[in-house]
């Protein structure tokens, strides 16, 4: 993961879930998938987004030149700003998550 | 009363003679065997594929996805959907197909490894064209040519680097060869295999690639590999992830003397920075082995035109002057590109020859296609390629999103099938090379 990072030049935090507790917990089925989680003022948890980073791909493969919709980042950045998430939330695209053991 | 009506009659059909079980299969069985020669020349270690299907471990605990891909044919990537017989085929056939989903249905059992006598063992290298190098006991005789320098791959793409499809790069590789050669194989070795789509391979013994690279501040162009009447892939075209382009026996390519190899490379931007440092091997026709030469014959469409949103059909043909063997061809169209098929009419027939198609076009996955078995066609047959494009947003490979309206003109063609032929003799080998020089000249008029 180090090396992941370093080569791809990713300065966030990272959690390793080999288990994939964190995974099951968040529903998370495809990889590579954004979450929005907020938490209330009595420490509650909520998904307020979960699907694609943005458009790049359209499909398994197939990558546009540029992506022109960015849903996570948007929906950060409403959530901070305490605005509503849009509920226009587009799927993964991705490899799947492998839940069997 | 209708329930126990239904019972009755079931009682009525008679019970069905006992069925042999179909045998589970297993890993060690069949499977392993099938999953290494169809997925396992990409899915390996530093290759072009991102995660290795090697080992039983490996692909049992990819198993949902590996159905999933499966079930949508999106994998193995196999681009051509009808015609003749090509070689090296990654398809699945449907008892492949059929036998891999049952053992997935299966849980994926592993079963025993059969035993084998241990002197037995053979080490067969596989390249990425499924060809296995069995090693002869006359080594053949091998080229070098490599990149006259490294160049860095952006870690990512834009605007400005994809403006007309730019996510090409051309480089040439001096091959130094004191005499022209006759090519048996070709074989593309990348340090890059993760970011590389295809590689267009042509020969030039004009200067003329050199000097338009020599242009460039950076190692390589922004051009494309065409060398002047010659479209880039006319020796050929490997991808993903570099690989060999094997001719069959008794037929070569051509390089003249002291010949560049132009490679004309295909890359995806990987969200990290590749340094690309690239190799070609060319193998030789064994010296006193007779063999008949390839010629590039461009069926081309020099001009794309298209509204953003719309979808549209090009079409280009071509009548043989003299008989050929086709023995390999090599489409090229954009991301634009949806499906092409290419069909031949012999003379005084009335019905047309379906020899190709691709009913789901991806430009990343493109190579050079051989036949099983060389075609015969007759001279005057006419040879006819339709291609058609979608610029929509339907389109998922469209580049650009919304769409845009795309004018696309090239000296060789923006989409071609490159057919290679082989004529019956040198003579007919220099009418037929005067013939595709001059079928491009009235193209471009």
């Amino acid at each position: 993961m180090r090396n992941h990072a370093a080569a791809y030049g990713l300065d966030a935090v990272q959690v390793a879930d080999p288990d994939k507790r964190l995974c099951r917990l968040l529903g998370a089925d495809i990889t590579p998938q954004g979450y929005v989680i907020d938490f209330d003022s009595k420490g509650e948890w909520h998904v307020r987004y979960r699907g694609r980073i943005n458009d790049l791909y359209a499909s398994i493969g197939n990558r546009r030149d540029l992506a022109a919709q960015h849903e996570w980042r948007d929906a950060a950045l409403a959530t901070i700003s305490g605005t509503p998430v849009s509920s226009d939330q587009p799927p993964a695209v991705g490899c799947m998550i492998e839940m069997s053991p | 009363m209708i329930h126990s009506a239904l019972i009755g009659m079931a009682f009525l059909v008679q019970e069905p003679p006992p069925v042999e079980p179909v045998p589970v299969p297993t890993w060690h069985g069949s499977v392993s065997q099938l999953v290494q020669s169809k997925c396992g020349n990409c899915h390996a270690p530093d290759s072009v594929a991102p995660f290795s299907l090697l080992e039983y471990a490996q692909v049992k605990r990819r198993a949902s996805f590996i159905r999933h891909v499966v079930e949508e044919d999106l994998m193995p990537p196999w681009l051509p959907s009808g015609g003749v017989v090509l070689r090296h085929s990654l398809d699945l056939t449907s008892i492949e197909r059929t036998r891999l989903l049952a053992w997935l249905d299966a849980e994926a059992p592993e079963g025993v490894l059969p035993e084998e006598p241990s002197d037995s063992k053979q080490t067969v290298m596989v390249t990425n064209a499924g060809e296995s190098l069995v090693t002869s006991e006359s080594e053949p005789t091998l080229h070098r040519a490599a990149m006259r320098g490294s160049w860095d791959m952006p870690a990512e793409g834009g605007r400005r680097w994809f403006k007309a499809e730019r996510d090409k790069r051309t480089f040439v590789l001096p091959l130094d060869n004191p005499v022209p050669l006759r090519v048996q194989s070709i074989e593309y070795r990348t340090s890059a295999p993760v970011a590389l789509a295809a590689t267009a391979l042509s020969a030039d013994g004009t200067g003329v690639a050199r000097r338009m690279v020599d242009r460039d501040e950076e190692q390589g162009s922004y051009m494309m590999g065409d060398i002047g009447f010659v479209a880039a892939g006319s020796l050929g075209v490997v991808g993903p992830g570099g690989g060999r382009l094997q001719i069959p026996q008794g037929f070569h390519l051509d390089i003249p003397r002291m010949a560049d190899l132009v490679s004309e490379v295909h890359f995806r931007p990987q969200g990290r920075p590749w340094i690309l440092d690239d190799e070609i091997v060319i193998e030789e026709v064994p010296s006193g082995s007779s063999s008949r030469p390839l010629v590039p014959l461009n069926v081309m469409v020099r001009k794309i035109e298209l509204e953003a949103g719309e979808t549209a059909r090009f079409e280009s043909d071509i009548v043989l002057p003299t008989a050929v063997d086709l023995v390999a061809m090599t489409p090229r169209a954009s991301r634009r590109c949806t499906s092409l098929t290419m069909t031949a009419l012999a003379p005084e027939s009335e019905h047309s020859v379906l020899l190709f198609a691709v009913d789901d076009w991806n430009p990343h996955y493109r190579s050079t296609y051989v036949l099983d078995e060389p075609l015969r066609l007759a001279a005057g047959t006419r040879v006819s390629v339709i291609w058609n494009y979608d610029n929509s947003e339907a389109n998922d490979r469209n580049p650009v999103v919304p769409p845009e309206a795309v004018s696309l003109g090239g000296r060789v063609g923006m989409a071609n099938m490159l057919l290679m032929c082989s004529p019956a003799d040198e003579i007919d080998a220099q009418m037929l090379r005067k013939f595709a020089a001059s079928e491009v000249r009235r193209r471009q008029r």
